[in-house]
């Protein structure tokens, strides 16, 4: 065959293949087909049966003469979550039994919180998802500015035993604490205080966090509580971090953070303590620490945007999130704290975690008005006056 | 000699229209529905809107702070561009140079870093120049200080041009295959020497590449955000991280769109000169003065001051050297040195810059065959449960046949308007013509969460979001800016009266253009195409904004996957994209001959 022959009929094939994918195979493949749980069997002992059903009822009335059509049927629920681990997650333990109890396909949009937020403020009058995952922050002033629907303790039974701070905004998902993240292979002493930080022999080894952001806005506000000030004067709190410099990095990321733990560039760093024991679980030379003056708390939580279609289907979702099950797996998986009090874990692993009503209370619960409020100006601040 | 038939110049809007109402529609109208809020005020901690009229936005931009940034952003881009520049062009020469399977192994090995996701790339990356890294071990061995890379902005730069050259390089390079290099021999049988024959001969002839492989880097470095997060410490500040911090963290949509608005007509303007200046270092003059007669203005065409410029400094450098009687002796010996030395230097030159841009592929490959999930190199154990843990992952490759399918009918798509708007504008000449072709590459101008959030809520308003087409619409919008780009640099210097001809002795016009001119922009067609279709294989920042649960791209689910940390997984995936890679590039370059790619 000539080389012209061999040209125009790859051109052809080519032609012919782009045909056909563009009529064919439509996106919809039969979707998230619930994943066959490989080890762990799903559902031991998760239980509502009935419950979710009954505040469902009011939108679909089936003339109940055979089996009564589940509430979901022909539906799909759009959930907004993050990725890795969070979507094994919800695929092996809460997807096949959502599909179960009502019949609905579900979709997963994957990705950060910092996106999800900036998309549901501007899909206000035609949000793609009926739930979404955001921290404790964003939850609450998604909620102030009428973006989400407060919590529902008619649709969502397992609200009631939510431990407070859980209850505030959103429905929380998942504890975290914030405490030290300390370098075991340089660090002999540990460290006791948050102030332990300032000491001089650790000068150039603290590395902050990004700000804004979770860890940041901890390390930034508890810098100011132990010199002096707090939420409301967060002066102390700018002066003690400069202090600090040079930074071996401002971190904002967990390969970052890790790495530079490795390297050995990092003795000290503020740091969600599910993270740091997933680090110390791969061999990390790492420890968390829990200062004496406290860890503050940072939360996930769910959420069902105003203007969603299916916020009955989300209020089962939710509440499946919240039973046993799935808030164990989070706990073995992420080292995320329940928020439903009445999750059982096994001892060992409940040491590694803000775990019963005695440690949930000692997490310190910072302003979240007055930060918000105030987030713009700090954040003027800091890039200029943290950064170079 | 003014052209005989003068046509009713419809024609060239005719051309331009399909690719102008692609960015009118998937980038315009989102961004003046973005700019118009700008003028409101953002309420502090909230995303909502105050819808009073303020130019606060605005006039906080005079702050110098602001200006800094900007300044800083500014020359980490132009460092990037000029470093490109300086290692990417040899290498463009030696692609253009080789041939067979030489040529083929060497595209290969540019074109596929492209396809390794950013994140992993720029991890290998810090391991590398980090400060225990073998950079600096090397700095110790020979009793340098060692420098921190990390945070420092020629990390950056360096970072950048490692992740960008290859657009330099290509674009270089598809320009010089439609040079004549016979020409460089002429030359120096009139008896120029090597620099002149060079400087003078092709060194202009190539300027277009240079131009469109420069506008690609600096324009791609202004707005990168991965890069100079990570290798700047968090300490540095770039334009895109304060957008994204406003855009995102702050919810300050009007200071955000205010900053953006500005930013675009800052480049704008900055490229459109650029256009104009460099252009004129072209010998090809005739395209750029419309009347031969008019003389040029006193501004003496900076451009070409430039290639005089290095003629003369290297012809003079050599004059001078050779004039010093003492070095008349040692020169002679030393001459006969440098030539030996010569080639296995600029061998050894070539070979290190190829090391550089494949530099993080090893590493990538590698830690994908990790036992452990933590990145360390070299691995301690190795498996390749990543690789298997993949087959339990459909959902992966249904994101990898949408990205296919999306990027392959986005380059289809975006290579047939972009041509033709090309065409358009290389043909006819009217007012305002290289500012349209700056408007053309404008979506590459702004950082992509602006450009992402901005066709956000413009999908919102027409109740597309979460489609298909409004992805189709985004990817569209930036593959057409590379083949229009490309393509304007490949046809400087087409000789209209080629076509006419053709249609003066009875061809029709589509023949015309099949015989004719079709031929002789191949190789921009085809750098066209790859630019084109790895931007869409590789978007993630505007994905992740116009993504739906049945829409996921590769690209936004890889990158959702790093959420806890770089996942070997995604290394896995890279190694797997990069073999796929090689093969369909050998196979493209074997059936549709890369050899074509060059006159001689």
């Amino acid at each position: 065959m000539s080389k012209k022959t061999i040209q125009t009929s790859l051109a052809f094939l080519l032609a012919c293949v782009l045909m056909i994918g563009m009529i064919g195979c439509t996106p919809s493949a039969p979707t998230e087909a619930p994943a066959a749980p490989a080890e762990k069997e799903p559902t031991a002992a998760p239980e509502k049966p009935a419950e979710p059903e009954k505040p469902a009822d009011p939108t679909e009335a089936p003339a109940p003469t055979e089996v009564p059509k589940k509430i979901g049927e022909g539906r799909t629920l759009v959930v907004g979550i993050w990725g890795a681990e969070q979507e094994q997650i919800v695929r092996e333990f809460l997807i096949p039994e959502f599909t179960e109890i009502t019949g609905a396909d579900v979709e997963l949009i994957l990705g950060g919180s910092s996106d999800r937020y900036a998309r549901i403020y501007a899909e206000l009058d035609a949000p793609t998802m009926d739930v979404v995952y955001l921290n404790i922050a964003q939850t609450q002033q998604a909620s102030l500015d009428g973006v989400i629907l407060p919590p529902n303790p008619d649709g969502v039974p397992e609200f009631k035993n939510l431990y407070p701070q859980a209850q505030e905004y959103g429905y929380g998902v998942s504890f975290m604490s914030i405490g030290l993240m300390v370098n075991t292979e340089y660090v002999t002493e540990m460290p006791t205080s948050w102030l332990d930080l300032w000491k001089p022999e650790y000068k150039g080894k603290v590395a902050p966090f990004v700000f804004p952001g979770t860890q940041g806005t901890a390390f930034l506000v508890m810098a100011a509580r132990v010199h002096g000030g707090g939420e409301d004067n967060i002066d102390p709190g700018f002066e003690a971090i400069k202090q600090l410099k040079p930074f071996p990095m401002i971190l904002s990321g967990i390969d970052e953070t890790n790495l530079g733990f490795q390297e050995g560039d990092i003795w000290f760093a503020p740091q969600i303590r599910g993270y740091v024991e997933s680090y110390k679980s791969q061999g990390g030379q790492v420890t968390f620490v829990t200062p004496e003056e406290g860890t503050p708390l940072a939360m996930n939580a769910a959420s069902i945007p105003t203007n969603s279609k299916n916020a009955d289907l989300a209020e089962v979702w939710i509440n499946l999130h919240l039973s046993q099950a799935v808030q164990e797996a989070y706990a073995r998986v992420l080292f995320y704290a329940p928020t439903n009090k009445t999750v059982v874990l096994d001892d060992e692993l409940a040491a590694l975690m803000p775990y019963g009503e005695e440690q949930v209370a000692k997490l310190i619960l910072l302003d979240n008005q007055t930060i918000s409020a105030n987030q713009a100006d700090w954040a003027d601040r800091w890039n200029r006056e943290i950064l170079e | 000699m003014a052209p005989i038939k003068q046509k009713k110049p419809i024609t060239p809007y005719l051309f331009i229209t399909p690719g102008l109402l692609i960015i009118a529609v998937g980038f315009f109208i989102p961004m003046i529905m973005l700019f118009s809020i700008s003028i409101y005020k953002g309420i502090p901690g909230s995303g909502l809107i105050d819808y009073t009229f303020t130019l606060e936005n605005y006039t906080r931009f005079a702050d110098p702070y602001y200006f800094k940034v900007l300044f800083v952003t500014f020359k980490i881009a132009l460092g990037t561009t000029i470093l490109s520049l300086i290692l990417g062009y040899p290498l463009a020469m030696l692609i253009n140079k080789a041939r067979g399977f030489a040529k083929t192994i060497l595209l290969v090995t540019i074109l596929t870093p492209l396809l390794t996701n950013v994140v992993a790339r720029t991890l290998g990356l810090m391991i590398v120049l980090g400060r225990h890294g073998p950079v600096n071990q090397f700095f110790d061995l020979i009793n340098l200080p060692k420098f921190n890379f990390i945070p420092s902005e020629i990390g950056i730069i360096i970072g950048l041009t490692q992740v960008f050259m290859p657009y330099m390089i290509m674009s270089i390079n598809s320009v010089l295959s439609n040079i004549d290099f016979s020409l460089q021999d002429a030359a120096r049988d009139l008896g120029s020497s090597a620099a002149g024959a060079f400087w003078k001969v092709i060194f202009p002839l190539s300027v277009p590449g240079i131009i469109a492989g420069s506008l690609f880097v600096f324009l791609l470095s202004f707005s990168s955000y991965v890069t100079p997060r990570l290798l700047g410490g968090g300490q540095i500040m770039v334009m895109t991280m304060l957008i994204y911090q406003q855009a995102t963290s702050l919810l300050n949509w009007p200071f955000a769109a205010a900053a953006s608005l500005i930013l675009l007509v800052f480049t704008i303007i900055l490229v459109t000169s650029y256009t104009k200046i460099a252009a004129q270092a072209d010998l090809r003059q005739d395209e750029y003065q419309p009347d031969t007669e008019k003389k040029p203005s006193a501004l003496k065409r900076p451009g070409k001051i430039i290639s005089d410029t290095m003629y003369t400094l290297q012809s003079s450098i050599s004059r001078a050297l050779s004039g010093v009687k003492l070095l008349q002796n040692i020169g002679s010996i030393l001459r006969e040195f440098i030539h030996i030395i010569s080639p296995v230097f600029s061998n050894l030159v070539i070979i290190s810059v190829i090391l550089f841009i494949i530099l993080p592929l090893p590493l990538v490959i590698l830690s994908s065959f990790s036992e452990s999930s933590m990145i360390s190199f070299p691995p301690k154990s190795y498996s390749i449960k990543w690789y298997t843990g993949l087959l339990d992952r459909p959902e992966y490759i249904r994101s990898f046949l949408l990205s296919a399918r999306l990027a392959l009918i986005s380059t289809a798509i975006s290579l047939v308007t972009g041509t033709l708007a090309s065409l358009g504008l290389a043909r006819y000449r009217f007012p305002g013509r290289e500012f349209i072709r700056s408007i053309f590459l404008s979506p590459l101008m702004l950082p992509a969460v602006i450009v992402g959030i901005a066709l956000l809520r413009f999908l919102v308003e027409i109740r597309q979001t979460a489609t298909f087409q409004g992805l189709l619409l985004a990817h569209l919008v930036l593959t057409t800016a590379y083949v229009v780009r490309t393509i304007s640099s490949t046809l400087v210097g087409f000789d209209n009266n080629l076509q006419e001809a053709a249609r003066d002795l009875g061809a029709s016009p589509f023949y015309t253009f099949r015989t004719i001119t079709l031929p002789l922009i191949k190789p921009g067609l085809i750098v066209a195409a790859i630019f084109s279709f790895i931007t869409s294989f590789d978007e993630t920042t505007v994905s992740i904004f116009i993504t739906g649960g049945r829409t996921i791209t590769l690209p936004v689910r890889i990158f959702s996957q790093l959420e806890y940390g770089l996942d070997p997984t995604v290394t896995a995936i890279s190694s797997l994209l990069i073999i796929m890679a090689l093969i369909v590039i050998t196979v493209i370059g074997r059936v549709f001959g890369l050899e074509k790619f060059s006159i001689r």
